[in-house]
């Protein structure tokens, strides 16, 4: 039960919802997009989000879509994790997004949910990061598509109003080979300690990570340092310079545990990519 | 588009009826339920997402009702436990004594149902990734498991 009241508001087009978070903003109130509803009522239930009007997109036909395009494939931002576990183009996208959470929660929480959401963890952004992919965000004045890279800082970076309606991803990296390790600390139907996520391509070693800072990242400066010709030893030594926060320390694990394993799996990583 | 603004009366598809409820954009499913429904079947636990006690089906998958809207529910089929009538997995835990205080009962037929009927010849990575979503605080996941199993036979899955 949700302790305060709100209104509630289920738009049928991207127009529908970007002219009722509008009017919304107009009169006053504070609306919120809400999609799977798993973070939003959670925070809500326990007081630490608070809003006059929720706007649920789970009616916009354009963000349930997984389709093939000229350009790329195409994952709306309403599918499911369990839907996009199900679409098996991308290996990668599968197996991350399979560890997100429990199978039944997984029937609700949504990409776009997940990847704009307020918790630190966000594991679904980690390969469309490393794919690079194309970001579509919708707001009053229409539609633009911008690369997940340059869109995502710490956060997705949305103006008032926008919101994301999918993402797209080249073909090419339909066969690029990825390596995927998720250390929990018991559970596995837990947050992760942390995550990373690699691929190699034409252009080398590329790492996303998850749980190690109080936000997921993908930097280059990091790809630059990983990629150099220096011995495992080496770069794993001066690898926090490149990493763009602080570790976390929490009731899960201190930072000097979560930096530890961290450096034992990067290792792990190198290895394998050097054996590849 | 629709929208609630208020204390609204709400058509709802539960267990094969249509059910008129008033409800207020902040209830949640599990409460309208429990609350207003007389369906008392799903059970608040957590209410956080976690446990799976008040897991019911939308449209044959299983999901928690504590985290979702009531609102959310319209135009969706909804099935609680109220809903199954000696189904193969009800019998199965009774014969396999797959619960001891019962409180996670529910749930875990909701989901084992589900999952049976998605995917009847689950094997054993298929049925811990989907039971998964449940805890027992009691700890019968032995008999729990030997019940899943049964259940599949006498669907004849296996
Ligand atoms: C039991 C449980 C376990 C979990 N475990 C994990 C885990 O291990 N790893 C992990 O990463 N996550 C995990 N999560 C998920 C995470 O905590 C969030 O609940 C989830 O990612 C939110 O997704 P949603 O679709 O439900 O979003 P919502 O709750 O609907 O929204 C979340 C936020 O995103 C915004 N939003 C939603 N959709 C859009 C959109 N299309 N465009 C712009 N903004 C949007 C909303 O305004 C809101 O601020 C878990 C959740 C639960 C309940
Ligand atoms: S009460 Fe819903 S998951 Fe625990
Ligand atoms: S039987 Fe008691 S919680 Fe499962």
């Amino acid at each position: 039960m949700i302790s305060f009241d709100f209104e509630y508001y289920r738009p049928d087009s991207i127009k529908e919802a970007t002219d009722v978070y509008a009017q919304l903003h107009e009169e006053g109130k504070s609306p919120l997009y809400f999609s799977g509803g798993t973070e939003v009522i959670t925070m809500a239930r326990k007081g630490a989000l608070k809003f006059d009007a929720l706007i649920d997109l789970k009616n916009i036909e354009e963000m349930n879509v997984y389709r093939k395009d000229e350009d790329g494939i195409y994952f709306g931002a309403n599918m499911t994790l369990n839907e996009a576990a199900e679409m098996k183009d991308f290996p990668l996208i599968r197996e991350v997004v399979r560890t997100i959470g429990d199978h039944t929660i997984r029937n609700r929480i949504t990409l776009g949910g997940n990847i704009c959401g307020r918790l630190p963890y966000r594991e679904a952004l980690l390969p469309f990061l490393l794919y690079d992919a194309q970001v579509y965000i919708a707001g009053i004045n229409g539609i633009k598509a911008l690369s997940i890279n340059e869109a995502f800082n710490k956060r997705l970076v949305l103006s008032k109003g926008e919101f994301v309606i999918g993402f797209k991803v080249k073909e090419s990296f339909m066969d690029t080979k990825y390596l995927n390790i998720r250390k929990v600390k018991t559970s596995e139907i837990d947050y992760p300690l942390f995550h990373i996520a690699s691929i190699k391509d034409e252009e080398g070693i590329k790492i996303a990570v998850s749980g190690l800072c109080a936000y997921p990242f993908r930097s280059y400066e990091l790809d630059k340092h990983i990629n150099c010709n220096s011995e495992p030893d080496e770069i794993i030594n001066n690898v926090y310079q490149f990493i763009p926060g602080t570790i976390k320390e929490d009731n899960i694990a201190s930072a000097e545990y979560r930096k530890a394993l961290f450096e034992l799996n990067l290792e792990k990583i190198l290895e394998k990519w050097g054996e590849a | 588009m629709k929208s609630y603004k208020d204390y609204t009366q709400l058509i709802l598809k539960i267990n094969g009826q249509i059910r008129k409820v008033i409800v207020s954009p902040n209830d949640t499913l599990l409460h309208v339920l429990r609350e207003k429904l007389g369906l008392t079947g799903a059970k608040p636990g957590c209410e956080n997402g976690d446990c799976g006690a008040c897991t019911v089906l939308m449209d044959g998958k299983p999901v928690k009702s504590c985290i979702i809207l009531a609102v959310e529910a319209e135009g969706h089929e909804i099935t609680t436990i109220e809903g199954l009538k000696d189904t193969p997995i009800q019998r199965a835990f009774v014969e396999e004594s797959a619960f001891q205080c019962g409180y996670c009962t529910p749930g875990f037929i909701m989901n084992c149902h589900a999952m049976l009927n998605t995917i009847p010849d689950a094997d054993y990575d298929t049925i811990k990734e989907w039971l998964s979503s449940n805890i027992c605080r009691c700890t019968g996941y032995e008999e729990i498991k030997k019940a899943v199993k049964k259940a599949q036979k006498i669907a004849g899955g296996l």
